[in-house]
């Protein structure tokens, strides 16, 4: 159950993060973004992934919440990268 | 850096591979047992299992040196049994499958088939096979170092891994192996660089000897002052019967705040002067020195064992502990697989990498150097000949008449068989074919497993289902997986189109992503 939450906040806080850079906006978002929000996702992005530690420290203990954190990351990011690129595979569709 | 990075990757890079796949699938190696014992069934109390395996050995082996009971655990329903029978005058001590035994919950043997199961992936992964395991174990160290100069120089090499941190571009050649290479690597960057160095460290004192060779004068003697539950003890000649193990492992489950027994040593049973040494499950704390209490066998009276753990060996402990990862449960045990299988995906397109970068400059694309040739061989007879090994070594398992002699031996020969031939293939076969044939071979052999097992042992993904047994559902579930994955990566294979001009086409193809 922790680990679903820790996974669901790390995809999260990567998805923010990467909705923030300029390469992956327009997929991701659609549109460009002002500066202004995109400074304001870049920081969001990182308080969500810090609560996905605060989740697992919570859930599992400080030593073990860490060690799984690492592994939430790791699947939030990748399902994230997953996600581009089927954005990717409709776009060379089209 | 780079060239650091590239040769240093290379060089190691096929047993490396092998390392990563074999331990990875070690994290399941008690699940992959399970899986090729399908005689093991049901779930025991361990007290009573334990008990039940020292009624056991009271009859087989009553005047051994020692006994060795590891209790059924959650992810293993069987009680393992060794005894070591005492030592003659003048003889070598070797393996011997003689003194071992598998029992159930009452203590009474099942006669599971012989199969190394999941332990030979895991003894592999640093033993490997066929070769002296001290050389083996210098190897492995090497490779170890050699990914960890990778590692660091990598991530000096790799500029933008944050700018580039989501950058996964498909059908750019070069550039598309870059990038899945750097998206294997960062994503699990800290599991890469915990492993490989904590995998150094389960060795170290082995690769680096002086500490212990500076302050004791035999090694042995360092390993008894760190370990005083393995001294050895002489017994005093006098008879006197065990008392029974149920209080003696209740108490220490208590002194452990509830921690299940990993398992129980008895040395000198049924003499006067016997020992017996419990040590908690490596499944409760990340540490992997496992914590044990011992006690007077005739009288159940607790013994003091010194001093505790000094501050070094814990930290050493809890290295191995977090490499091992059998403090894993379900959760953090799928993390570290999904973790090393990233770990096989960056050392596999790696070495794909140094060759496609290279073929670009080829002089001459028709008639590659020697070096050249060799290494893309080697990469298709590693990245999809291990593979298939294993697949032939999970079919093996169920189709080995069961009463074959050394049908253990059998099963880990038919890995090697398949996986040479799969090495001979490589090299008699055009490369681009050889990759398409290798990883269809692979995803062929992976599909056939949950067939082949629920023709020969009468259990499937349905009836696996309706019984809610996950173990067997989730093996058969991993293979049809790979088997996609291999399919899906021959397909990508056949569709990839060479270049034949090559230098034209590379610089051409550095301006576009330029």
């Amino acid at each position: 159950m922790i680990h679903i939450l820790g996974i669901l906040f790390s995809t999260l806080g990567s998805g923010v993060l990467c909705a923030g850079m300029a390469k992956h906006q327009s997929r991701l978002v659609g549109r460009k973004l002002p500066p202004s929000t995109v400074r304001l996702m870049k920081f969001g992005g990182f308080v969500v992934l810090a609560l996905a530690l605060a989740i697992d420290a919570s859930g599992l203990g400080a030593a073990y919440g860490l060690i799984a954190w690492f592994g939430h990351l790791t699947v939030g990011a990748a399902v994230i990268l997953i996600r581009l690129c089927s954005f990717n595979a409709s776009g060379l569709r089209r | 850096m780079a060239w650091l990075h590239t040769w240093t990757g290379l060089l190691m890079g096929w047993l490396l591979f092998a390392m990563f796949v074999t331990g990875t699938a070690a994290y399941f190696q008690e699940e992959i047992t399970r899986w090729m014992k399908p005689e093991l069934v049901g779930a025991t109390n361990p007290v009573a299992a334990t008990q039940g395996a020292m009624d056991h050995l009271q009859k087989v082996a009553p005047d051994a040196e020692s006994w060795f009971i590891t209790p059924p655990s959650a992810r293993n329903p069987a009680t393992s049994i060794f005894w070591q029978p005492k030592k003659k005058e003048g003889e070598k001590r070797e393996r011997r499958s003689d003194t071992r035994a598998t029992l159930d919950g009452n203590g009474q043997v099942i006669h599971a088939r012989d199969t190394p199961g999941g332990f030979f992936l895991y003894r592999f992964h640093f033993d490997l096979h066929y070769i002296p395991v001290l050389w083996a174990r210098y190897l492995v160290g090497a490779a170890a170092m050699f990914m960890l100069i990778a590692i660091l120089s990598g991530i000096v090499t790799h500029k933008k891994i944050f700018a580039d941190f989501f950058m996964l571009r498909f059908g750019k050649g070069q550039r598309s192996w870059l990038d899945a290479h750097n998206v294997a690597a960062v994503f699990a960057l800290p599991f890469h660089l915990m492993i490989t160095y904590t995998g150094l460290v389960t060795l170290a004192v082995m690769y680096m000897p002086w500490g212990i060779a500076a302050n004791y004068a035999r090694s042995d003697s360092f390993f008894e002052a760190v370990y005083p539950e393995r001294a050895e003890v002489s017994p005093t000649g006098v008879a006197a019967p065990l008392v029974s193990i149920a209080p003696l492992m209740e108490s220490a489950s208590r002194q452990w705040h509830g921690a299940a027994v990993g398992n129980v040593r008895i040395v000198n049973p049924g003499d006067k002067g016997v020992i017996i040494s419990i040590s908690r499950s490596p499944a409760s704390s990340i540490g992997s020195s496992a914590e044990t209490l011992m006690f007077e066998g005739a009288t159940g009276r607790s013994i003091n064992a010194g001093a505790g753990q000094s501050r070094a060996l814990a930290t050493q402990g809890v290295m191995i502990g977090l490499h091992a990862g059998r403090f894993a449960g379900w959760g953090l045990r799928w993390l570290y697989f999904l973790s090393g299988v990233s770990g096989a995906i960056m050392v596999g397109s790696g070495l794909v990498l140094w060759t496609v970068k290279r073929r670009g400059r080829l002089p001459d694309p028709a008639r590659p150097p020697f070096g050249f040739r060799l290494v893309e061989r080697l990469n298709i007879a590693v990245i999809a000949g291990l593979p298939a090994g294993i697949a032939i070594y999970f079919l093996a398992n169920p189709l080995l008449p069961l009463e074959k002699v050394d049908r253990a031996e059998w099963e880990v020969h038919s890995l090697f068989i398949a996986w040479g031939a799969m090495l001979a293939w490589a090299m008699v076969r055009p490369a681009r074919r050889a990759w398409i044939e290798g990883l269809a071979a692979a995803a062929t052999l992976f599909a056939l497993v949950p067939l082949v097992d629920a023709l020969m042992v009468s259990r499937n993904l349905f009836t696996g289902l309706a019984a809610g047994d996950w173990l067997f559902v989730g093996f058969d579930a991993v293979m049809v997986l790979l088997a996609a994955s291999f399919a899906c990566a021959a397909r990508i294979a056949s569709r990839v189109t060479l270049p034949t001009s090559s230098r034209m086409r590379s610089a051409r193809g550095t301006e576009a992503t330029a």
